[in-house]
């Protein structure tokens, strides 16, 4: 009906009506108000039945869409490839609550929700109730995979609740870590619980980079032992007296912060005698021959070895008198820790070359040398390859001396080809610098030209930060004739 | 050059490095060796077959490499590679730039061909031709994936969820939202 049929038709209806009795005016609207009832009621049950059919529809859609005929695996890698590290609890939800089919698949999918999960173990949430419910919920999706898990710990202590639903799956952490930036060093209760569950499934675990504090006292301390599979381990001490067990002699990989008696250090690598890669932050000794009457500590495995001396006492050097490193390829020394001098005793660190002599590669950061030390270091290491300075004063023109090759004389590290230099003062000229570069390296025409082996090797990778005015001017031409230089 | 047959029987000459990145036929070209024989794809239409091994020719084709394997990009100015030969996804992410309208028009328009790519991905074994972002949200940074509301309207997805998954689903964000 057009607006104004109805207007008319209203019109009219009222003109009749107007003659009417009150009573049949009262009559009529009722039986109106009965006829529009019935109408709600008629329109409620067909736009019910019009949901119904458009949802009916839809589903029928989806059943012939192309997504619903994607196999179920090839949907399961889709769902994998489409969360990130970062948003991956995020991601994995919003996959999971698409709908019941996905859902299902996505919970029936266990390495959908086994990506590295941080557990905010502390008490300062609103609800730790619910908190620890969602977190079980999570946990339970990745049953029955290992998980890596990390530990956050604030000043609030640990919640109870929280903790139970991570020792729930003990038996599944692959990785437990504890994040000790801008929180708080593990407790020793905490780690005792920690280490009273089985771990058959714990490949690696990091107690922080702070000592653990003891906050209970307890007779034996915790012992991580009897985790068959721990071969990664990052552990702090401060006083042997809370050195927690470990099964020293399955590690491939250590991670030892040792502000103890640099002895201590040398007591945990005696017992870690499968270790692939170490970085020991140690201190020095007061006096040269503190560390002198130890057995020979070999590490046959041992191929990369990082050390950070730090504290103030100044005789680092003892730490490589008993030590033996046959497979080492890699030594790292940095010395920007350090808080007092450095006494450097040339003679520990040229007999544990002897004992290491496949180093490929060095690096130093700091360090009060003196030239001759270094020269001495570098001449030990017969199969240098590369090399890397930071703010290593030492390097001056009489090593760059001893590193060109001039007169067909094998020159020192004939066989470095990777040289870095970050932050050096300049100890040498340009000019030398630029001579020696220049000496090592040679185009692949006159090599063809010459037809002969030569002695040392071709520079490969150069790599130059810091260098200012008349040096930088000068490695910017060696670049351009050709030298693989770059230059920040 | 390696001679694929595709299963609408329609031959292609394609250069060895290209067709070495599945998987699937590296393994067959490694157990026949050297030969002239040609490898036979029942599972792969020549038309699918066109768009993983052949450089982009027109608009409808940069489409579909970009929306499959998440390179593509309005401001993309390399010349154009077989989607078969593209690169890994730190290097997708430098060239990409904001295409969530250019995605959205993409999957409505041509999905029986996204399914299809997908599935003859899989047959090969072509791992960088499963992308990742068409589940993802092209217009964020990090690369989250898409709310569910637009996943169901992108595919046609019906929210069949009963009252208790719902609210199941409510105290997972909720849980997601306080960690």
């Amino acid at each position: 009906m057009s607006l104004d049929a109805f207007r008319a038709f209203v019109l009219a209806f009222a003109a009749h009506a107007a003659k009417s009795s009150k009573e049949d005016i009262e009559r009529l609207i009722q039986g109106s108000q009965l006829r529009i009832s019935s109408l709600d009621s008629q329109i409620k049950s067909l736009v019910e039945i019009r949901d119904r059919e458009r949802a009916c529809v839809a589903a029928l859609r989806y059943l012939i869409s192309p997504i619903h005929t994607l196999p179920v695996e090839l949907l399961i890698e889709i769902f994998k490839l489409s969360i990130d590290d970062v948003t991956h609890i995020e991601d994995a939800f919003r996959i999971s609550q698409v709908c019941s089919h996905w859902r299902r698949t996505a919970h029936n999918s266990p390495r959908l929700w086994t990506r590295p999960l941080e557990v905010d173990v502390g008490k300062s949430k609103k609800s730790t109730r619910a908190y620890a419910d969602g977190l079980k919920t999570w946990l339970g999706r990745s049953a029955p995979l290992p998980l890596d898990i990390t530990l956050l710990l604030d000043s609030t202590g640990v919640s109870r609740r929280i903790l139970e639903e991570v020792l729930r799956i003990s038996l599944r952490w692959r990785a437990l870590l504890f994040d000790w930036e801008g929180y708080e060093p593990p407790p020793l209760s905490l780690v005792s619980r920690l280490a009273e569950c089985r771990l058959d499934s714990l490949e690696e675990l990091d107690l922080g980079r702070d000592a653990i504090v003891r906050d209970i006292d307890i007779p034996d301390l915790p012992s991580f032992a009897a985790a068959p599979n721990l071969q990664v381990l990052t552990i702090c001490i401060e006083s042997n007296a809370l050195i927690c067990g470990m099964p020293w002699a399955q590690l491939i990989y250590l991670h030892l912060e040792c502000y103890s008696s640099p002895d201590d250090a040398l007591d945990i690598l005696a017992q870690c005698a499968n270790l692939e890669s170490a970085s020991i932050r140690i201190r020095g000794w007061e006096s040269d021959g503190l560390a002198a009457n130890r057995d020979m500590i070999t590490l046959t495995n041992l191929d990369d070895l990082s050390i950070p001396f730090c504290g103030l006492e100044e005789h680092v050097t003892p730490f490589f008198g008993s030590l033996s490193a046959p497979a080492l390829t890699t030594l790292s020394l940095d010395f920007s820790d350090m808080q007092g001098g450095l006494q450097w005793t040339k003679a520990y660190l040229t007999e544990f070359q002897l004992r290491a002599p496949n180093i490929t590669r060095l690096v130093f950061h700091y360090g009060g040398l003196t030239p001759e030390d270094f020269t001495t270091a570098l001449r030990y290491t017969p199969s240098l390859a590369e090399l890397e300075l930071n703010a290593c004063h030492y390097f001056d023109n009489t090593v760059i001396s001893a590193l060109s090759y001039e007169d067909e004389v094998k020159p020192l590290a004939s066989c470095l080809h990777h040289l870095v230099l970050s932050h050096i003062h300049e100890r040498f000229t340009a000019d030398n610098l630029a001579g020696m570069l220049a000496s090592r390296w040679w185009t692949d025409a006159s090599e063809l030209a010459t037809r002969l082996d030569p002695p040392v090797v071709r520079w490969t990778y150069l790599n130059f930060e810091g260098f200012r005015g008349q040096l930088r001017d000068r490695m910017a031409v060696l670049q351009r004739e050709g030298l693989p230089i770059r230059l920040k | 050059m390696v001679l694929l047959v595709t299963s609408d029987n329609e031959q292609f000459q394609t250069e060895k490095d290209i067709v070495e990145r599945s998987v699937l036929i590296k393994n067959m070209l490694e157990d026949v060796g050297e030969s002239d024989q040609p490898i036979p794809l029942p599972n792969v239409s020549s038309s699918v077959l066109k768009k993983v091994t052949q450089p982009s020719t027109g608009p409808t084709e940069i489409d579909v490499r970009g929306r499959y394997l998440s390179t593509a990009s309005t401001t993309v100015e390399s010349p154009s590679r077989p989607p078969i030969l593209e690169q890994s996804q730190d290097e997708t992410r430098k060239r990409t730039t904001d295409i969530s309208e250019w995605d959205q028009k993409f999957i409505t328009v041509d999905q029986e061909m996204l399914f299809e790519i997908i599935l003859a991905a899989n047959y090969l074994d072509i791992k960088s031709l499963l992308c990742r972002r068409w589940l993802q949200d092209g217009s964020q940074h990090d690369q989250g994936a898409r709310p569910p509301e637009e996943i169901r309207k992108l595919f046609n997805i019906v929210n069949d969820f009963t009252p208790e998954e719902e609210a199941q689903i409510k105290k997972e964000n909720e849980w997601a939202e306080d960690r």
